[in-house]
């Protein structure tokens, strides 16, 4: 597995702290990426404290949890990941195996508060500050602060805590992947408490192998292991218990599974608070070992419309293709596949509630990001060796000879078909993305 | 030169402490000494390998070329000359720098600056804490946390061997040998995991320690409450609540620790809710105690699923509502969240309080309560009447109204594959095994893609033949696939050998994969031979794959006949099914060609159509068949004429006719006229579940032999079961029965698919590979007993299984019937299989047997009184705990159509009747259940021998209330 360090550097631990009354929530931040040069994003109060610290305990069970690592990789925990700006904050975090993520949206009356820069972080979540957060009570004053407001506490630049963690790069990657999935979701079904409650309640104990469908049974909806007709798919569905003690505080549960059921996505909705909570296809694939978003990733786009992106955009904004293009004078038709190769490349979130992408640039260097797709980089490679011969190309119709390991792969695209004889796709089916072959032949009919 | 100097030292083994004392070097001369020395430490430390010849073989030896005092020696002169990086490599897997040389010769005059360091992160195995405070004294070294924690647990007890026995002494004294340990290092241990729950006595210590004041009580009292925030594992979390009782709390501390208590309770491990919920129960009635908070806290303990934290939550709301009159429509509202939990008492609880506290004309909390009306139990829902205004939501009835059982569907409909490149694609996926049916469709397809193999087309099929070798000569392990997959990559093998010598150059990059492939693998040399076999000499696991192998040799027949004579098995609809138009067009098709069909072949598709009556399109085709007494089987088939007036001369033609039909005289008649007991093929047997004693062979440590030992196990069996109906005939024997003729032409002369449905216990939980097993099951759908015998006989005599492959098993199969369930009348052994998945100790396979009922319930395809019967008598030996089937009772069948409670109540009524005259434990839930159902069907009543039943029960205890609302 390719590991890069990842060294978390902040100035104080995050910490929770009462005075005059008051609880201070302080989320010690840290950017790989410096933008900005404020210390603070937000300062001020949230609305709904009692629920979001609970959230919040929740997204640290969820970045400390792994379903298919070994007790070593899984004591190594990495630090969620916090978005300030346009009147929104949004906690994001992953589990260490990358197939569960969560996000907590404090919604724009969540909070009341100055957003004094906009931007993403990662923020130190300690196992004290953890412990104090169970103890926010419902009518508390929580105040947070994501990076220190008053600066002259500690010596600017100087680093007090120090945390090196291998950071995995499926981690990022799995980040950059289920924003694509997120935007390939459709809304299924919505929840009462009562019946979320009632559906949880139909978890198997331990772990379960088996895939497990959403079914409604007379007046209740439930998990049954039996494939049922146009039924939600939950594979590793032991995952979700993560959120069970959640279920009891939440207004209502939407559901949106992926359209091709390779995740699931559940909305926990609060008072003026989400947690989407989104499980890969199983437990042991990860969502960074999809291919979903390759084949926006073999679009050339120029780096100026990159670039041109990152400056007109600020955190937690809509992403609106059409106005981008306008104000950067770029043609319309290049933007096509934009929105999926930003959010690959970590520039974009996508919001499930709202139904479209916001920007949000993940704090990590881009080349770590962009070094990440293993199939992206086995197509390039395939075309630099010059082993991709398209034998005929007709209106609608290609085929194509891939050299493989040993042998040649027959490629064929006809319309929206597209099939090789390689062995990930015979075993996939292009479930999980398309294989290198066919990216390969795809990139070179482009440029034909 | 020093090297020199060095190397005599290593050489008489003279003590090196004085020449390392000697040595002044400046940066440069250093650089070189260590370059030396590197050079001169790989010498010292080379191993010789040796081989000796014994009479076992060849034995294997590597010994040191030098001695431990030479090693030791190089080992000093490193340690005073390396940098972090090359000591790191030499000492982090041993324990040097902890040893007494070290510590007692060297340290006091030089102590490298990575040594404190290296320490840390080696975590030396002879580093004891005692060893670990002397250091730090010394200030060698400054330990880090992990390494506190990682010695600290053992400080207490020492471990010793005296004259070959262990002996464990308890001193807890060295606690308090250095100040540091109590003001620092202990706290560290309710921060991490150190396994310090592995040793008993820590608790003891503490709790003494704290009670003679070396230890603040309120800090230990804190640190120990905070333990359940810090995500330890539940043993952990449990050892820490357990110090805590022994703490015992006062309730005075409780009061003045609630905070720190309420954090507690978002701990996910339920003795610790339990064990703080105890504490809040004590003070709940103070003033001081944080009742609000409490309130807000209880809807997260109320949706629990332990009963105890439940419980517990409703008691203490209960109090506090006592106290605060204020509060008690709030407490009320809360309690209506544990109307939600399918345990009746739980629901009488929090309707109790309702009912107390509660004001009926208060709005807002009949509201709340109306939301729970549909999940409310009788009971429960007579204690709250007044505050339901409306009748609970009618269950939706329409299920079992419309649905109608259609196995040949579009959309089961498979796939048809006809040109070049639907073929290749399809082919390139089958040894993925994506779908069930796809090993069915590949026998059909592989022959037809044969015959479109062109000199332009055949290098496509390189990347196939390429996954079909690798397939075949891969040692991995891929849990994706069964063995008839692998069969079928042996299949395929076999076209590539044809192909490759029609189109040589074409396929030329496969071949050299191939020749190199079979070069590397010269240590083994088996694999060209292998790949060399004809598939039909290839070995089988077991007999059970027989079946396939017979069908992958017909089909590699018509591979080099290169013909495409129809395949009659190859199912035309998920999963296994034939649709009784096709499979007659296949016979005519076959016909025209002027072929045979294959006998196996016709048994196994005759039985994948699904029993359909005579229509006039089905009886046109058959006119058009040649052989007369084909004719008249498929005319009896399809209904369409008596079986009294049918003729049998070739008794093998008939047998799944009459096995699909399942009408008991003609089975009769059949087995007299062919002289015949169709028992094995019916899997028609007398069973029952009662204790057995059996005897196994156990070691006996104290004797140190083998013993037997009688172990009384409850245990299904089936009393008649034919393991078996085929055996070989010998040459010899076969040649004699010809001259003698003394085989009856008529009888049933064994040549059917059911002698090879046999597999052995062995066999299964280890052979038969997962996904391999549901394809067994579809070779016969319509008559899946014989093959669930064999799974009840070797698998299921017990309700727990053997290993996980047997639960996968399992799994798997109650998967695959629920696919194939599409008929009422199947025999008593498909419906005790489905009962001992109902009570089996895997919960997925329990889940799986609801879906089977529930699907068949809405289908009309279930046999509830049997299915009853199988449970009620397997209980009857106390097969399984009740609980298991009551939990799915309640969870997953209970009230999901009308219809469903109706049959629901039917099949506890057959349960009920064949129970013991003596109560098994887990009795109780049951007829509770069953109680509710009859509330929901007054008028229906309970059978005379569910009654009688009953009425012995009565003289329970425990039983006599809820029979007294029965009957």
């Amino acid at each position: 597995m390719a590991t890069n360090t990842l060294n978390y550097q902040y100035n104080a631990l995050s910490s929770l702290q009462n005075t005059n009354g008051q609880e201070n929530l302080l989320l010690s931040k840290f950017n790989e990426v410096h933008k900005g040069n404020s210390p603070c994003f937000f300062w001020g109060k949230l609305n709904n404290p009692y629920e979001l610290s609970r959230c919040l305990i929740t997204l640290s069970n969820i970045v400390q949890s792994s379903f298919n690592l070994s007790p070593f990789q899984l004591g190594l925990l990495k630090d969620p990941i916090v978005t300030a700006g346009n009147n929104q904050i949004r906690f994001e975090g992953f589990s260490h195996c990358a197939g569960v993520y969560a996000r907590v949206d404090v919604l724009e009356n969540g909070q009341d508060g100055e957003f004094i820069e906009n931007g993403t972080t990662n923020v130190d979540f300690n196992t004290p500050l953890i412990s104090e957060l169970g103890k926010i009570k419902k009518n508390d004053d929580l105040i947070l602060s994501v990076g220190k407001k008053e600066v002259g506490f500690h010596k600017e630049g100087e680093s007090f805590i120090e945390r090196k963690v291998p950071l995995p790069t499926k981690w990022i990657k799995g980040l950059t992947t289920v924003q694509h999935y997120f935007s390939e979701s459709d809304y299924a079904l919505t929840l009462s408490r009562i019946q979320a409650l009632q559906l949880f309640k139909s978890i198997p104990s331990g772990k379960v192998k088996t895939d497990y469908f959403l079914i409604k049974r007379g007046s209740k909806y439930m998990f049954s292991p039996l494939k049922a007709k146009n039924a939600v798919c939950i594979g590793g569905i032991h995952r979700l218990k993560l959120v069970q003690p959640l279920i009891p505080l939440i207004n209502e549960l939407k559901i949106y599974p992926q359209k091709d059921m390779q995740s699931v996505t559940f909305i926990l909705c609060f008072n003026e608070l989400n947690l989407v909570f989104s499980v890969s296809r199983d437990f042991w694939r990860g969502f960074s070992g999809e291919g979903a978003a390759l084949e926006a990733l073999i679009e050339d786009l120029p780096d100026s419309l990159v670039k041109a992106f990152d400056n007109y955009s600020f955190t937690n904004q809509e992403f609106n293709p059409t106005l981008l293009s306008f104000e950067a004078g770029i043609d319309i038709s290049k933007i096509d596949k934009l929105a999926t190769k930003l959010s690959a490349m970590g520039l974009l979130g996508y919001d499930l509630d709202k139904n479209g992408f916001f920007y949000r640039r993940l704090p990590f260097k881009l080349e770590r990001i962009l070094s990440l797709n293993p199939r992206l980089k086995g197509a390039e490679k395939l075309l630099e060796e010059n082993k991709v011969n398209i034998t005929s190309k007709k209106d609608n119709e290609i085929e194509a000879r891939v050299e493989g390991s040993g042998v040649q792969h027959y490629v064929i695209l006809k319309g929206e078909t597209q099939k090789c004889t390689c062995t990930w796709f015979s075993r996939n089916q292009g479930e999980r993305g398309v294989c290198k072959h066919i990216l390969a032949v795809k990139k070179m009919a482009k440029s034909l | 030169m020093l090297i020199n100097e060095l190397k005599e030292i290593v050489k008489i083994e003279k003590d090196v402490v004085s020449f390392l004392k000697s040595l002044s070097l400046n940066r440069k001369e250093k650089t070189a000494f260590v370059k030396e020395v590197k050079e001169l430490r790989n010498i010292v430390f080379e191993r010789k390998d040796s081989t000796k010849k014994t009479k076992w073989g060849i034995e294997y030896s590597s010994n040191p070329t030098h001695s431990d005092q030479q090693q030791q020696t190089m080992n000093l002169v490193c340690f005073l000359l390396y940098n972090k990086t090359d000591a790191r490599r030499i000492f982090s897997n041993n324990n040097f720098l902890i040893s007494k040389k070290v510590i007692n010769e060297i340290l006091p005059w030089f102590a490298p600056k990575w040594y404190s360091d290296l320490v840390n992160e080696a975590n030396p195995w002879d580093l004891d804490y005692d060893l670990l405070i002397y250091l730090q004294e010394q200030e060698y070294l400054e330990p880090s946390k992990e390494l506190i924690i990682a010695k600290l647990p053992n400080a207490i007890v020492d471990s010793t061997w005296v004259d070959g026995v262990h002996k464990v002494s308890y001193k807890p004294e060295v606690l308090l040998r250095n100040e540091v340990t109590l003001e620092t290092h202990i706290w560290y241990l309710f921060e991490e995991d150190s396994g310090i729950n592995f040793l008993d006595v820590w608790i003891k210590t503490i709790v003494d320690f704290t009670s003679k004041g070396h230890l603040n009580r309120k800090k230990v009292l804190i640190a120990t409450i905070y333990t359940a925030t810090k995500g330890f594992n539940q043993t952990l979390s449990g050892w820490f609540f357990e110090l805590l009782l022994k703490l015992n709390p006062t309730k005075e501390e409780v009061l003045m620790l609630q905070d720190e208590l309420f954090s507690a309770l978002n701990s996910p491990h339920s003795k610790v809710v339990n064990t703080v919920l105890k504490y809040f129960k004590i003070a709940a009635i103070a003033k001081e105690f944080k009742y609000i908070i409490f309130i807000e806290n209880a809807s997260i303990l109320l949706s629990s699923e332990v009963k105890s934290v439940v419980n517990s939550t409703l008691m203490i709301l209960d109090k506090i509502a006592k106290t605060h009159k204020s509060l008690q429509i709030d407490i009320c509202k809360k309690a209506t969240e544990a109307l939600l939990n399918t345990d009746e008492k739980i629901q009488v609880r929090a309707a109790k309080i309702i009912n107390k506290y509660g004001d009926a004309t208060n709005e807002e909390l009949a509201a709340e309560i109306e939301m729970y009306t549909d999940a409310l139990l009788y009971a429960s829902k007579e204690i709250i009447s007044d505050y339901i205004h409306t009748d609970p939501t009618e269950l939706e009835d329409d299920i079992s109204e419309t649905v109608e059982m259609e196995v040949l569907s579009e959309h089961t409909r498979l796939p048809v594959y006809e040109t070049f490149d639907d073929l290749i694609f399809f082919v390139s996926q089958v040894l993925a095994n994506n779908e069930m049916y796809h090993i069915d469709l590949l026998l059909m397809y592989l022959p037809k893609l044969n015959l479109l193999i062109t000199k332009d087309n055949a290098s496509r099929l390189a990347p196939i033949l390429k996954r079909a070798f690798d397939l075949s000569f891969s040692h991995e392990w891929n849990s994706q696939i069964g063995y008839i997959e692998s069969m079928a990559a042996l299949y395929i093998n076999d076209l590539g050998k044809e192909i490759v010598k029609k189109y040589p150059t074409e396929l030329s990059n496969f071949w050299k994969y191939r020749d190199k492939k079979f070069k590397e693998d010269t240590w083994r040399n088996g694999s060209k031979k292998e790949y060399l076999r004809r598939f039909e000499s290839h070995s089988i696991p077991y007999y059970v794959y027989n079946l396939h192998r017979f069908l992958f040799a017909y089909s590699l027949g018509n591979i080099r006949n290169k013909r495409t004579i129809p395949v009659l098995s190859t199912p035309t609809h998920a999963p296994c099914w034939i649709a009784p138009e096709v499979f007659l067009d296949r016979m005519l098709d076959i016909q025209k060609q002027g072929g045979q069909f294959n006998l196996y072949d016709f048994q196994i598709g005759l039985g994948r159509i699904p029993l359909t009556e005579m229509t006039t399109e089905i009886s046109r085709k058959i006119d058009q068949i040649n052989e007369k007494e084909i004719r008249l089987v498929l005319r009896y088939h399809f209904g369409g004429i008596d079986f009294d007036n049918c003729k049998i001369i070739e008794s093998k033609f008939w047998l799944q006719s009459i096995l699909t039909r399942k009408n008991p005289a003609n089975i009769t008649r059949f087995e007299t006229i062919t002289s015949t007991n169709l028992q094995f093929q019916i899997a028609m047997y007398e069973w029952s579940c009662k204790p057995r004693e059996n005897t196994y062979k156990v070691y006996d440590y104290q004797s140190r032999k083998d013993v037997k030992k009688t172990i009384i196990e409850k245990q299904l069996k089936f009393n008649n079961f034919i393991r078996k109906t085929h055996t070989y005939s010998s040459p010899l024997e076969k040649i004699k029965n010809f001259f003698n003729k003394k085989v009856n032409k008529k009888a049933f002369d064994d040549d059917n698919i059911y002698k090879f449905i046999y597999f052995k216990r062995e066999q299964y939980v280890t052979t038969i590979l997962a996904h391999d097993d549901i394809k067994f099951l579809y070779l016969a759908p319509n008559n899946p007993g014989p093959y669930l015998a064999q799974i009840i006989h070797n698998n299921m005599k017990e309700s727990k299984f053997y290993d996980e492959n047997s639960k996968k098993n399992m799994v798997n199969v109650l998967k695959g019937l629920y696919e194939i369930w599409y008929r009422k009348d199947y025999s008593e052994t498909t419906y005790l299989f489905l009962a001992t998945g109902f009570l089996c100790s895997d919960k997925v396979a329990r889940e799986i047997a609801a879906e089977i009922w529930i699907k068949t319930t809405s289908e009309h395809t279930m046999n509830h009184t049997l299915l009853g019967y199988a449970i009620g008598k397997l209980q009857f030996g106390e097969y399984a705990p009740m609980k298991r089937f009551t939990d799915i009772f309640g969870l997953n069948m209970f009230n999901i159509s009308k219809t469903h409670n109706l049959h629901l109540f039917e099949l506890t009524d057959a349960i009920i009747k064949e129970m013991n005259d003596t109560p098994m434990r887990g009795l109780k839930k049951l007829l509770e259940l069953f109680l509710e159902l009859k509330r929901k069907f007054p008028n229906i009543d309970i059978s005379v021998g569910v009654t009688q039943k009953l009425r012995i029960w009565k003289t329970s205890k425990t039983l006599e209330k809820v029979i007294e609302k029965l009957i």
